[in-house]
Parts: C-alpha cells; sequence; structure tokens
C-alpha cells in the first residue's frame, strides 16, 4: 500500500471513531472509563469485527481508544455536555411540586381549620339559648379542646410513617396507639370532671360521648389523609354535617343525636376512603418490620409536638373559660363572644394554612431539586436557595393570613347586619379577641412551616422544644390573665407560646439551613434503597 | 477486631449434618423470573440433591414454591433495608450502640475512608479492600450503621472523596475558586448525597453473619458475593464465582439506563468495579458461562490460571421438543422481553422481508414488556407496515417449551447479549437459531445456526427464509440434530458433572457420583390455564401440554385427532424455477416498500435451492458431529482482551465426531467431510483441496472456523475456486473476522478473483 492510501485509510478511520464516539456519548454521556465505553460498544452491538475493522486488536481496545477520543473530539465533548446536562435536569425536574400540590394543600387545610374550628361549630346553635345551654356548650367544648391534643400527635404520626398511599398500612400503628391513649384518657378526664366540677354534673356523660367521637374522627381523618386521600376528609366533614342538620331540621332530632349520627357518618366514610384500594395498584415498597425503639424514636416526637402545639393553640382559648368574669356557677363557662372572636381568627387562617402545608410539602421537593442542581462545593449557593424559598412562603403566608383576615371581617359584618343572633354574639370583645389570636395564630403557622422543615431533615429536637416551651408559657400567660382579667385578655396566652414556639423553632432552621448540604445528605429520607440500584 | 480464623474447615464442618453446605450467592431471585443467574441458580440447587445449600438473595422469594428442600435457609440483605431514618429488624440493630459523633470520626472514618481510596487505587482491590471489608464489617456489627450513615462526620469523608477526582480537587470549598469551572465538573449535592445512600445500602449485607459452610458458590462479582470475602478472608471458606453476565459491565449499562450523571456514574463504577476486581482475585475458582464473559473477567484482572468456562445447563426433560397441535404456518417464535436491546424494530423488518417470500408466515414474539415507549412504538409500527397477521404478540409465557412447540425456527435479534438463554432453549427444544452476531451468541450457536450482524434484517431474514424452506422430513431431521447437540452441551447431566467436579476439587467431599434431580414446577399440572396478556392485542393460552388452542394464531388444518397436519413446504423448485444453478434471484417484494419508513428495505435476496441444502447440511453435520461426548469444561483459551487474540466464533473447538459416529447420518460428501474432521491439520487441508463440488462449498466455509490458519487458508483459497453460491459472503467474513493476516489476505485476494471471473468480460477460467 502507498503512503497516501495508507493515510487515506488512517483518516477514515480516525473519523470513523470519531463517528463512533459521537454515538457512544449520545448514549452515555460523559463516560467514566473504557470499562463503560466497552460495555456501551457492547450495547450499541458492536464487538471484535468492528473494532477489527477498525484496525484495533479487540473491542476493550476499541473502547480504550474511544474514552481518550472523547476527551480530544470537540464534537463529542459538546455532546457529553450536552447530556449531562440533560441528566441533571431530568433528576432536578423529577422534584417539581405542580398544580396538584396546591390542590391537595387546600384538602387538607379545610379540615385542620375545620378542627381547628370544631367548638363553634357544634356549639354555635347554644350560645343564644342561656345558662343551660352555655353549660351543654362548655361540655362540647372542653370535649373538643381535650380530643385534638391528645389526636393530633397520632395524626401526624400517621402522616409521617404512612408517606404516600402506597404504605397506608404503615399508619394503622399510630392509629391504634391512639385509640388507646384517647380511651386512656378518656378515662382521665372522666374522673376529673368526675372529681371536680368544671362543667356541670349533668353534662359529664356529654363531655365524655363528645371526647370518643371527635377522637374516632380526627383520627379517622388522619387515617384517610395518610391514605392519600385528603379530598375525602372534607367531603366526610360536610357530609357529616348534612346528615346532622337534616336530622336536627327535618327530622326533629336533638342536637347531641343530631351531631352523633353526622359525626359518626363522617367518621365511616373517612374509613372507607382509608381502606378503599389504591386504583394506582402498589408499587412493591419493601415492607421493613422496625423494632419498637425505632418506631418510638420515628413517630414519639411527632406524637409530642403535635399534643403541645395543639394544646398551645388551645390553652388561651379554655383558659377564657377559667375566668368568672360573668360569675358562673361552674369552674369552667364558655364565653360566647370570646369562642366568637377565636372561630373567626381560626376561620381567617384557612389561606395560611393551606400555603403553609403546600410550602411544607413543597419545601422538601425544592431542597431536592436544588440539591441535584447545586455543586458539592458551592454549599453557600444551596443555603441561599433554601432560605430563599423559606422566605418567599413565609411572605405568601402573611399575605394570605391577611387576606383571610380582611374576608373574615367582612363576612362578619354581613353576619351582623343580616341576623340578630350574630349581632347578639358579637362584642367589642370579640373583635379585641379577633385581632389578638389572629396574630398569635399568624406566629403559630410560621411556627408550624418552620418545624415541617425540621421533622423533615429528621431534626425533631427543636419543634418538641419549642413546642412545649410555647405551651408552658401559654399557660402560664392565660392562667394568669384569665384569673386576674377579663377572660378575653386570656388570648395574650396564645401570642406569647407562639412567638416562644417561633423563636425556638426558627433559630433551629435558620442554624440548618445555613448547611443544608449536612443535613439533606444526612436526613432520614435519605437512606431509602437497601441494596439496590442507584435511584 | 476479633481474631481472625483463618483455619479451612473441613467438608462437613458447617454442623452436625454430614451433608456438604454451600452458601449460594445470588444478585436476584431464582426462577420465575427472566434471567439466566436465576435459572442457573435454579437449576444447581434442584439438580445437586445431595448438598444443603443456604441461598442469599439479594431480592426477596429467590425460589418459586415449592422451596427445594435442599435450600437449608435463606437470607435475604433487602429485610435489612434503611426505612425511615432507622435500621430494620432481623436483630440488624440488636445489641449494636449508637456511636459517638468522636467515635464516628476516629473510628469509622478512616475504615470509610480506606475502602474509597481502595477503589480508585489500582492496588486497591484484592487482599488490601477485603480487610477493609472485615474492619467495615466489625465496625457495622458494633455500632447502629443508621447512625453511623446518618453522621455528618461520614458525609464529610463521602464529599471530600468526591472531590478528590475534580478540579484542584475541590477548589475552594467556600465557593471562590471553583465557581470558574463549569458545573459538570462537579458532583452535586444530590449526587453525592445519592452515592452515599447507595453505598450504605449496598454495604448493610457485611453486618449479616456470614453462615458457617464449606463453599461459598457466587453467582455474580457483585455486593453479593461480599459474604464470599468475607468468609474467604476469615475462615479460608473456598470461593467459586460462577458468573453469566458481567458485574461491573452491567452496572454501567443500568446505570446509563437511568440516567445516571457521570459523577454518580463513576463513583459507582468505582466501588462495582473494585468490589469486582476483588472478587476475581479472591475466588478460589472462577467459571465463567462463556468466553465472551471470561474476556470481561479478565478484563478485570481476574487470574486466568484459575478461570474454566463452565457453560450454562438447563433441565433437558423439560426443555424438550413436544409434540403439539399447532399452526400449519410456518412459525418463527422469538423469545425476548420488550425492550430496546432486543431490538424489535429488526425482528419487524426480518417479518416483513420474509413475508414476501412465504406471505403466510408467522412471527411469534412470547415475552414481557419491559419498556412501554418501545412496545407502543413497536406496535405502531407493525401496523403501519401491515403486520399484524403477520407478527403476534404472546406477552410473558411461563412455558417456554410449550411456545417454542409452536415454531419451525427461533429468531434472536438482540443488540447485546452475554448468553443467550434463548439460544440454549430453543436448542434444546430442537429449534434451529437464527440470531444477531453479538457478545456470546456465536458462541452459544456453535454451527447450530445462523448469525447474521446487529440489526441486518436481510442477513436475518435471509437465515430464516433459508431455514423454512427445507422439507418436513429433513426439518424433523434438523430438530433431532439440533436437541442432540444442545443435550450434550447444555443438558443437566453435564452441567451438574461440572459442578460437582468444581466442589470436588474445591475440596468438597459427599458429593454423589449422580443423584435424581428434585422435580421443579410442573407446568403441565397446572390447575389454571395460563393466560398472558399484553394490553389490546394477541391473547395466548396454553391451556396444558395435551390441548392447546391459541386464538387466532391455530388455523383452521389443524388435525380433529391433535395430530399436526405440517404445511407444505415452498420447495426451492417453486421459487427458482427460472433461476439459472448457483445463482440467486433478486425479488423485491411490495412490502418492501413502506411508507415512513425511513431507510427503504433492501431486496430479499431468496436463498437458492443450492442454499437450502446448504441449511440441510451444516445442520446434518451438526448432527453428526455431537454424537461425541462432551469434553466437560472447556479449558482456558486464548482469549486475554489485552494481548488482544481473541475471535468470536473460535472459543470453542468444534468437538470432533468419531469415525463410528459419522457412519451414523452417511455425509453427501462422506470422504472428504470425514477427513475434514481429522484432527491432523495435514490430512484436512488435503481434504480442502479435493473438494470439487461448488455446492460442497459449505464443508470449505465451516473450515473457516478451524484453529489452524493454514486450514483456514485454504478454506479461503477453496471457497475462491469452487465460486460457491454463497462464496462472496464466505470470504467477505473471512476478511473483516479472521484473526489471521495471512488468511485475510489470502480471502482478499480469492474475493477479488472471484469478482473478475463473474464480471461480464473477466477471466472466466473458473479455477485457478
Amino acid at each position: 500500500m502507498t503512503g497516501g492510501a495508507q493515510r487515506r485509510r488512517t483518516d477514515a478511520m480516525n473519523a470513523d471513531l470519531e463517528a463512533l464516539t459521537l454515538d457512544v456519548t449520545r448514549r452515555a454521556g460523559r463516560l467514566a472509563g473504557s470499562a463503560e465505553a466497552a460495555a456501551a460498544l457492547e450495547s450499541l452491538g458492536l464487538g471484535d469485527d468492528r473494532a477489527r475493522a477498525m484496525n484495533r486488536a479487540n473491542l476493550f481496545r476499541l473502547a480504550s481508544d474511544l474514552f481518550e477520543e472523547q476527551d480530544r473530539s470537540p464534537a463529542a465533548q459538546d455532546a457529553r455536555s450536552d447530556v449531562e446536562s440533560e441528566r441533571r435536569r431530568a433528576r432536578a425536574g423529577a422534584h417539581g411540586a405542580g398544580p396538584r400540590t396546591a390542590a391537595r394543600a387546600v384538602a387538607v387545610a379545610v379540615p385542620v381549620t375545620a378542627s381547628l374550628a370544631a367548638i363553634p361549630i357544634l356549639t354555635g346553635s347554644l350560645w343564644n339559648g342561656g345558662p343551660a345551654a352555655i353549660d351543654r356548650a362548655t361540655a362540647v367544648g372542653i370535649a373538643a379542646a381535650t380530643s385534638l391534643p391528645v389526636a393530633s400527635g397520632f395524626v401526624l404520626a400517621m402522616l409521617a410513617r404512612a408517606g404516600n398511599a402506597h404504605r397506608r398500612r404503615k399508619a394503622l400503628g399510630p392509629a391504634v396507639a391512639g385509640v388507646v391513649v384517647a380511651a386512656l384518657f378518656g378515662l382521665l378526664l372522666w374522673a376529673v370532671l368526675t372529681a371536680r366540677a368544671l362543667v356541670a354534673p349533668t353534662e359529664v356523660g356529654i363531655a365524655l360521648q363528645y371526647f370518643a367521637l371527635l377522637s374516632a374522627l380526627w383520627l379517622a381523618a388522619g387515617l384517610a389523609m395518610a391514605a392519600g386521600r385528603p379530598a375525602w376528609v372534607t367531603i366526610a366533614y360536610v357530609a357529616g354535617a348534612g346528615v346532622a342538620g337534616a336530622l336536627r331540621i327535618a327530622g326533629g332530632a336533638s342536637l347531641v343525636a343530631a351531631q352523633r349520627t353526622g359525626i359518626l357518618a363522617a367518621v365511616l366514610i373517612m374509613a372507607m376512603a382509608a381502606g378503599w384500594p389504591s386504583r394506582r395498584g402498589s408499587p412493591g415498597v419493601p415492607t421493613v418490620r422496625l423494632r419498637v425503639g425505632s418506631r418510638l424514636r420515628t413517630s414519639g416526637p411527632l406524637v409530642l409536638f403535635g399534643a403541645a402545639f395543639t394544646a398551645l393553640l388551645l390553652v388561651g382559648r379554655t383558659a377564657a373559660w377559667y375566668s368568672q368574669s360573668p360569675p358562673h356557677p361552674f369552674i369552667l363557662a364558655l364565653q360566647p363572644d370570646v369562642e366568637a372572636g377565636w372561630g373567626m381568627a381560626v376561620a381567617a387562617m384557612l389561606g395560611a394554612i393551606a400555603v403553609a402545608v403546600a410550602a411544607g410539602w413543597g419545601f422538601g421537593e425544592m431542597l431536592d431539586a436544588v440539591a441535584d442542581r447545586t455543586p458539592l462545593t458551592a454549599a453557600h449557593l444551596m443555603s441561599a436557595e433554601a432560605l430563599g424559598a423559606r422566605r418567599r412562603a413565609l411572605i405568601r403566608l402573611v399575605i394570605a393570613a391577611i387576606a383571610g383576615a380582611a374576608v373574615t371581617i367582612v363576612i362578619v359584618l354581613g353576619l351582623t347586619a343580616a341576623s340578630t343572633s350574630f349581632s347578639n354574639v358579637v362584642t367589642r370583645d370579640t373583635a379585641v379577641v379577633f385581632a389578638i389570636v389572629s396574630l398569635g395564630l399568624v406566629v403559630a403557622v410560621w411556627a408550624t412551616f418552620d418545624a415541617a422543615i425540621l421533622f423533615a431533615m429528621g431534626r425533631s429536637g427543636a419543634p418538641v422544644a419549642g413546642a412545649f416551651g410555647g405551651l408552658s408559657l401559654a399557660t402560664i400567660v392565660a392562667v394568669l390573665l384569665a384569673r386576674h382579667a377579663a377572660g378575653w385578655t386570656a388570648a395574650f396566652g396564645l401570642d406569647a407560646g407562639a412567638v416562644v414556639a417561633w423563636v425556638v423553632i426558627g433559630a433551629a432552621v435558620r442554624r440548618m439551613l445555613r448547611a443544608p448540604d449536612v443535613a439533606f445528605a444526612t436526613r432520614p429520607g435519605a437512606f431509602r434503597g437497601g441494596a439496590g440500584a442507584i435511584p | 477486631m476479633p481474631p481472625r480464623d483463618p483455619a479451612r474447615p473441613a467438608s462437613g464442618s458447617s454442623g452436625s449434618s454430614a451433608r456438604p453446605t454451600v452458601l449460594l450467592t445470588l444478585e436476584g431471585p431464582a426462577s420465575g423470573v427472566p434471567g439466566p443467574a436465576g435459572a442457573f441458580a435454579d437449576t444447581l440447587v434442584r439438580g445437586l440433591a445431595e448438598v444443603d445449600f443456604v441461598v442469599w438473595s439479594a431480592s426477596p422469594g429467590p425460589f418459586r414454591p415449592p422451596r427445594p428442600p435442599n435450600v437449608v435457609r435463606e437470607i435475604l440483605p433487602s429485610r435489612y433495608a434503611w426505612a425511615g431514618g432507622a435500621w430494620g429488624d432481623g436483630g440488624a440493630t440488636r445489641g449494636r450502640s449508637r456511636p459517638s459523633p468522636r467515635e464516628i470520626e476516629r473510628a469509622f472514618a478512616p475504615m470509610l475512608g480506606a475502602f474509597l481510596e481502595a477503589t480508585i487505587d489500582p492496588d486497591g482491590p484484592g487482599e488490601r479492600m477485603a480487610a477493609t471489608l472485615l474492619d467495615l464489617r466489625d465496625a457495622f456489627r458494633r455500632w447502629d450503621p443508621s447512625v453511623v450513615w446518618r453522621s455528618s462526620v461520614t458525609w464529610d469523608v463521602i464529599r471530600d472523596h468526591l472531590l478528590v477526582r475534580t478540579p484542584d480537587g475541590g477548589g475552594d470549598l467556600a465557593g471562590g475558586q471553583s465557581e470558574s469551572w463549569p458545573p459538570e465538573e462537579f458532583p452535586t449535592v444530590g449526587e453525592a448525597t445519592t452515592a452515599m445512600s447507595w453505598l450504605g445500602g449496598v454495604l448493610s449485607a457485611l453486618s449479616i453473619e456470614v453462615p458457617r459452610v464449606d463453599l461459598v458458590h457466587a453467582t455474580a462479582a457483585g455486593f453479593s458475593a461480599l459474604p464470599g470475602i468475607l468468609a474467604q478472608v476469615e475462615r479460608g471458606t473456598p470461593l467459586l464465582l460462577s458468573e453469566h453476565a458481567v458485574a461491573p459491565r452491567d452496572a454501567y449499562l443500568a446505570l446509563d439506563e437511568a440516567g445516571a450523571p457521570f459523577h454518580l456514574k463513576r463513583f459507582a463504577g468505582d466501588v462495582s468495579g473494585a468490589v469486582a476486581r476483588t472478587v476475581y482475585r479472591m475466588a478460589d475458582r472462577i467459571a465463567p458461562a462463556c468466553r465472551h464473559t471470561m474476556r470481561w473477567e479478565l478484563a478485570y484482572g481476574a487470574p486466568r490460571s484459575r478461570m474454566t468456562v463452565v457453560e450454562p445447563g438447563l433441565n433437558d426433560e423439560r426443555y424438550r421438543p413436544l409434540d403439539l397441535p399447532r399452526s400449519d404456518r410456518p412459525t418463527v417464535i422469538q423469545a425476548s422481553p420488550i425492550d430496546p436491546e432486543s431490538d424489535p424494530d429488526t425482528l419487524l423488518g426480518v417479518a416483513e422481508r420474509v413475508r414476501g417470500e412465504l406471505s403466510d408466515v408467522l412471527f411469534l414474539h412470547a415475552g414481557p414488556v419491559l419498556d412501554q415507549s418501545t412496545w407502543e412504538r413497536v406496535r405502531a409500527l407493525r401496523h403501519e407496515r401491515g403486520l399484524e397477521d403477520t407478527v403476534r404478540f404472546a406477552g410473558a409465557v411461563e412455558d417456554v417449551p410449550g411456545i417454542l412447540a409452536l415454531g419451525d425456527v427461533a429468531l434472536i435479534t438482540s443488540r447485546s447479549e452475554i448468553l443467550p438463554l434463548a439460544v440454549v432453549e430453543a436448542s434444546l427444544c430442537g429449534l434451529p437459531v437464527v440470531a444477531t452476531d453479538t457478545g456470546g451468541v456465536r458462541e452459544a450457536v456453535n454451527g447450530a445456526g445462523i448469525v447474521a450482524a446487529v440489526g441486518d434484517a436481510d442477513g436475518l431474514a435471509e437465515g430464516v427464509a433459508a431455514t423454512l424452506r427445507v422439507g418436513p422430513e429433513q426439518r424433523d431431521r434438523l430438530r433431532l440434530a439440533a436437541r442432540e447437540q444442545a443435550v450434550v452441551r447444555f443438558g443437566l447431566q453435564r452441567f451438574l458433572r461440572d459442578h460437582r467436579a468444581l466442589y470436588a476439587d474445591l475440596g468438597m467431599a459427599g458429593l454423589a457420583p449422580a443423584s435424581p434431580p428434585i422435580p421443579e414446577h410442573e407446568f403441565a399440572a397446572s390447575p389454571e390455564p395460563l393466560v398472558v396478556e399484553i394490553p389490546d392485542r394477541d391473547v395466548v393460552e396454553i391451556p396444558d401440554r395435551d390441548v392447546v388452542e391459541i386464538p387466532d394464531l391455530v388455523a383452521p388444518e389443524v388435525a380433529g385427532d391433535g395430530d399436526h397436519v405440517p404445511h407444505e413446504p415452498v420447495t426451492p423448485t417453486q421459487i427458482d424455477v427460472e433461476a439459472p444453478p448457483h445463482t440467486t434471484e433478486e425479488v423485491t417484494s411490495p412490502q418492501d416498500v413502506v411508507p415512513g419508513d425511513t431507510e427503504p428495505a433492501r431486496p430479499l435476496r431468496i436463498p437458492s435451492a443450492a442454499e437450502a441444502a446448504t441449511i440441510e447440511a451444516w445442520l446434518a453435520a451438526a448432527w453428526a458431529q455431537h454424537h461425541e461426548p462432551h469434553p466437560g469444561p472447556a479449558p482456558a483459551g486464548a482469549d486475554d482482551p489485552r494481548e488482544g487474540d481473541d475471535a468470536p466464533g473460535r472459543a470453542h473447538p468444534v468437538p470432533q465426531p468419531s469415525k463410528e459416529q459419522g457412519r451414523r447420518v452417511p455425509p453427501r460428501h462422506g470422504g472428504i467431510r470425514e477427513r475434514l474432521r481429522d484432527p491432523d491439520p495435514a490430512i484436512r487441508v488435503s481434504a480442502l483441496r479435493d473438494l470439487e463440488d461448488p455446492s460442497a462449498a459449505d464443508a470449505a466455509a465451516a473450515a473457516m472456523a478451524d484453529d489452524v490458519p493454514q486450514v483456514r487458508r485454504e478454506a479461503v483459497r477453496t471457497l475462491g475456486r469452487l465460486d460457491g453460491p454463497r462464496a462472496w459472503r464466505w470470504l467477505s467474513d473471512a476478511i473483516s473476522g479472521d484473526l489471521s493476516p495471512e488468511v485475510r489476505g489470502e480471502a482478499v485476494e480469492a474475493l477479488a478473483a472471484l469478482i473478475t471471473r463473474r464480471r461480464p468480460g473477466g477471466r472466466g477460467d473458473g479455477n485457478r
């Protein structure tokens, strides 16, 4: 062969190698080594024949040359850069929170708000009925105010344990534990109500009955939400209210009988929703049985936080009933005008709660996405993004709260003008309580959002400490004010407690987000795989 | 660290039982799930009834009920997976303490660092890595792994390791210098987190106590082999590695399939590769399933002196030709999953081309859908090309022998294979194979079929058409030949004999010379009909083996008594009636031009009568050849990829039949063919020189697979001289595929002479 022919042949083979490198690069991206190049060549159907045609002894020699060619060829470098960018985009894009998240957040916020507003919903029709009706309302209120803290922690544990709809059976453990604890607490409540004249002796049975019904209602709601069906909780609540209203108005049933039937109907609907098999089927999530110690370590803080934080929200409210202004025969007596203020403030928080839930869900996804685009050498960028995202979520939360308050005020003004019975309840104290409680609730929702971030990162100490610290201060402030001042002043207890919780939890979040890469890498959810393929 | 006992236990020391005990480690499930490793394990365990097996499986449920009684224990490391931040139950964390950050920093971090360093150090794999694995094992037994892996100290170790290989070793971590580099030069926080999580998962098996056994038999050089390394280093328990696929190769392909970014891929590749190298270096014996696997193992540093090729085996009682009622249409079976690797587009191309000649041909595909987009595209393409009646998809069919009994030829269009079990199954069931020449396919086919280049629909169609054209009597003979050859190579007895020999070689006593295998799942006894459905189309029911009803697939001509009514084959004369002898006819069928086809199909080259005879001849030769006993485990050959002297198709020397066996089927060119099988190369060369009949060119073509270059060179000369119908193709193969430059040069000259003779106005002197 002449020199020219030899050169032409060499040039042709080099062109072949460049083209092949481009093909392999488009398929495999940047190669990790010649072994990967060989594997990729084989997956393209190439073997020793092709290697020999390209003047290489075998496939491995060709793969080695191809691996080196990828570093030399500008076209291959461009291609591998494109593939790598695409792969990173795909990883980061897999974490997006879409409109579905917002819809689910609203679906969760409605029953949460309704639960916090259970006292006015269940007792509102009694507020104009005289002392006997107030005694009944106080008993129902006590049941609601005690059942919520008892159950809410277990609801949180259910949501955390289930994780997604395919692991709904895991929520059964916390649910059973919740039933047991609720039963024990019911006995305690019975003992306390029997020993002390907190409510009228004739209403003790009503209080216990409502305690049992409402505990079942909250736990069933937790099961349905853990099964990925939060919308069914709203549907069940509405259906239950409809049943109770129909029985009361059309059937002439007593208030207790109607509400009892309505609550049981809602429990039934939610239990069915929780147990209904998923249409999508199970993806075969491996079941790992955890030891009791492990379960307590993961669920215990959630139970404690839920109980303490819900108690923090309710302690100022119930303290107001302790106030003897105006005087009442039993230790506790519900004050309709103050309760109206609390109810209005809770209703005004609907939007803020939805924003907090959506942001809490989205925050984990956001952190995943940020982590997938932040170089390991630039964790400060991740910190800036995470803190920025938290700040934006908080701004949205405050705006939603302000908007909610404005809408609530308009509605209340309208109802006051339209309804005499409503205007009889609303007083100056109502407006003051509304203002105080709204402020406290905004701070509390903010603290809850921060707590959700910490729990997602496996840092449960600060949320629990913040919740108990806040509860302690709220109790002290509310009881002192209720004992020595007008009943409505107990609402300041909420503000005091919420601020303590906000300070403790917020400081922990800010500290964590200053080094989010470490928190992200060592969070509990980071280890899911077992001995499997890279996700 | 506890003292290590280097004493090697005597056979039967694993317990009070006198039966030998083997720890069999699997990367995935055994039976019930497609995959060579699963079939291997199932066949081995049921075959060696005299051995107790402890099965260590990365996936749950390795054995489908009834579990073989000699599986005395199953260990499933997945039970020990992470879950919600806590370590799974099963005693994994019982008695383990929660280490303080200081303990992790002082004791665990150096161990992990040493392990990671060994993964990127060329001298790391081997005993050094084994020592780090033992250290990590001790750490995981002392401390709660969930605390260890959630420590910021551990994160620092992983992060520093990932940054070592980036520009400037990571640059200024505060964000100064590193930002001047392109972002893809550095791993992301998410990738590093995934890497740490993955590493924690794959090393989780270290915390499980390795049972005392007589032998550890690993089926892959992956993480499932870690207990084998530990047992070998700590107790001296022999380690046998039987590998079908190659673990690091599969790891890379899986990572690319999953779209893993570069840094994650490199980390996983480093770790997987280092573990594989360690397994290869520590294993006492390595038994690759084929030479293709062996080449990869050699490339990863496996010592050649410890390697022995042991081909896969299947229960030849289950995989056998079945006399089932079937369609009278000529039927091609493809048993493969539907995914890009199996290249179903080529299947459609082959079907389109073969239909041009045999209008009633049926291509029956059996296999699960692994890639939905491929399935949808193939279905659309089938509709576009009007192939609904020609190509049918049966879905995942469990009864492989039952489905193979419905066909005349097995087709494999895969782009990438190691040693496809489909070839073994088809051969045992008596089906000739037409397959793409990839990986170890040529090695598996080994003369009992036709191979064509990957994606070469024309070549595959040619092979399928030629195989379908043989008459019914010839076909029965071919089936028998294929079956007999396969039983010798891939039958259960050979497989078990090889493994008993390997076990005995590794010091295991108490092995029976032969024992009846444990019966496996019996399809015929299944009370429920097997119904497998692919959405929208083609339901195939195989109720049992006595009555087979396949809607849309079985033509009404099936005889009422259940006997198979063979279809009337298209005889060579029907097609080649006008064709001159020893030439081929170019036919362009209407199906070849399809709207929407980006590349028009080439005209189908219809095989001539002589080619049909060739097909018959090679199968007859195969039948004759394989009456000689199988030589047993093949010795290590000259296939070191580092030396560059490997050649597919030469991996297994073709077994030479004895003269007595050769007489059982009188060859058409008896004397010369017998001389071509003579052990003496000189006699083979003289036989080639004596070949005169152009229709016997296939004998010369067969000699092109000879180990001796002189014989191959003479074969090339003979092909050029005879100018047979496929001489051009065979010579082209030699030019592109032969190892010897002399043979390739001879082939170039022969082909040039042949073209000159055929060209109008050429010399036309016929012979040189």
